[in-house]
């Protein structure tokens, strides 16, 4: 922090290493200096965690994952106070002109109706996967702020309250082809960016990618981001079983 | 007519059905309808109207109806006083930079966020307008204090 310090900004969990941040923590440290906290929620949704109650100036969310909830509409938000919101508006709405299409208002409107009934499932079935991958021996490691064994698992305990969401990342022990080997041979769960659809995702992330020098150790051989869908939660097992038996490692 | 008002005394499930939604004015449709047209009809005199305001009827991208029926949905999900609704998740993160940063100011920002986060504070806009970054590992604030 200096006092030139004008804005913290952090995700959590954050994309893609489901990194937890201490929301309050650190918003008495921003306030303390003078600063603003914006913390951008895409990744827990409201029904597990609002930012606002926990001292958070901005709360920003990709309405595009879990709240239009689709894949099939793109949308974005900022909450907070009258004052700060007003601002935003005036400028990043109608001055940079990044309104949002009354279609897409309406189709995220009603994929928020079943919100919560969505998450209760994300929350169960991507608990239930990740304890899975961390029973297999071709698994170099699982991220989840579900498990106990996460950095910062009792800090996500205590600021999400329903639950940790559906996305999680993981690593093979196997190079850079055996990684992408091993997606090419899911059925089920969808080789595609993005997360929070009501459909399975997944994503290579290499490592090759620039920002392999921000990440923990485990992530540097390159690793998955998934999204946990709303597919059965043993289908979804059974698929990562199949892939590992077809797949072609080193 | 009956209104709802769905307010924060409801709990979450109640307000993700209801929030944001009424009986439609015109039709008694039980669900507010689309409204798709860019502009809104203008008062007699339109003269001293301030064309940059978001909070009349002007036009679409001044704010439109479904954008303000969504964000009444979205401020009463994370109990919040006020939400702007945008075109994506980039453009609410753009935005909050762009409203509250100037040249010369600092940020502390997580080194792990969404890609667009990390363009935009590490790059674009130190780049561009002369903000400076310090990137931290916001799992542990103290090294946010720092």
């Amino acid at each position: 922090m200096k006092t030139n310090t004008r804005l913290i900004h952090v995700e959590t969990p954050s994309n893609p290493t489901v990194k937890i941040s201490d929301i309050a923590a650190i918003s008495e440290i921003a306030h303390a200096n003078g600063a603003l906290l914006s913390v951008d929620n895409t990744f827990a949704s409201p029904y597990n965690q609002r930012p606002y109650e926990l001292g958070a100036d901005l709360t920003i969310e990709s309405l595009t994952k879990y709240i239009n909830g689709h894949g099939d509409a793109m949308g974005g938000a900022a909450l907070g106070k009258k004052e700060l919101i007003d601002q935003i508006r005036s400028q990043a709405m109608v001055n940079l002109g990044g309104a949002i299409s009354p279609f897409n208002a309406w189709l995220i409107m009603r994929g928020a109706v079943t919100l919560p009934l969505r998450m209760r499932q994300h929350n169960e079935s991507a608990q239930k996967v990740a304890a899975f991958l961390q029973t297999l021996p071709q698994v170099r490691f699982v991220a989840y702020p579900g498990l106990y064994g996460h950095k910062n698992h009792e800090t996500a305990q205590r600021q999400m309250q329903n639950g940790f969401g559906g996305v999680l990342a993981f690593g093979l022990n196997t190079d850079h082809d055996g990684h992408n080997s091993f997606v090419s041979k899911l059925r089920v769960i969808t080789n595609a960016v993005s997360l929070g659809h009501d459909e399975s995702l997944i994503v290579f992330l290499g490592e090759n990618d620039e920002r392999q020098y921000l990440y923990g150790d485990e992530f540097r051989g390159g690793f998955f981001r998934v999204s946990i869908g709303l597919e059965d939660a043993e289908d979804l097992i059974s698929d990562i079983k199949n892939a590992l038996l077809a797949y072609k490692t080193v | 007519m009956s209104k709802k008002n769905i307010d924060g005394n409801f709990r979450f499930l109640t307000r993700a059905v209801h929030g944001g939604n009424e009986v439609d004015a015109e039709t008694g449709a039980i669900r507010r309808p689309i409204t798709m047209a860019n502009s809104y009809e203008l008062p007699y005199d339109p003269s001293d109207l301030n064309w940059s305001s978001a909070d009349g009827q002007i036009y679409t991208r001044n704010g439109g109806a479904n954008q303000r029926y969504l964000q009444e949905k979205l401020a009463l999900l994370h109990n919040a006083p006020d939400c702007v609704a945008l075109s994506s998740g980039v453009a609410a993160l753009s935005g909050v930079f762009f409203t509250f940063l100037k040249s010369g100011d600092h940020v502390v920002m997580s080194n792990s966020t969404y890609i667009a986060a990390y363009r935009l504070i590490n790059e674009l806009f130190p780049d561009k307008f002369g903000v400076e970054k310090t990137l931290v590992d916001s799992s542990d604030p103290d090294s946010v204090r720092l």
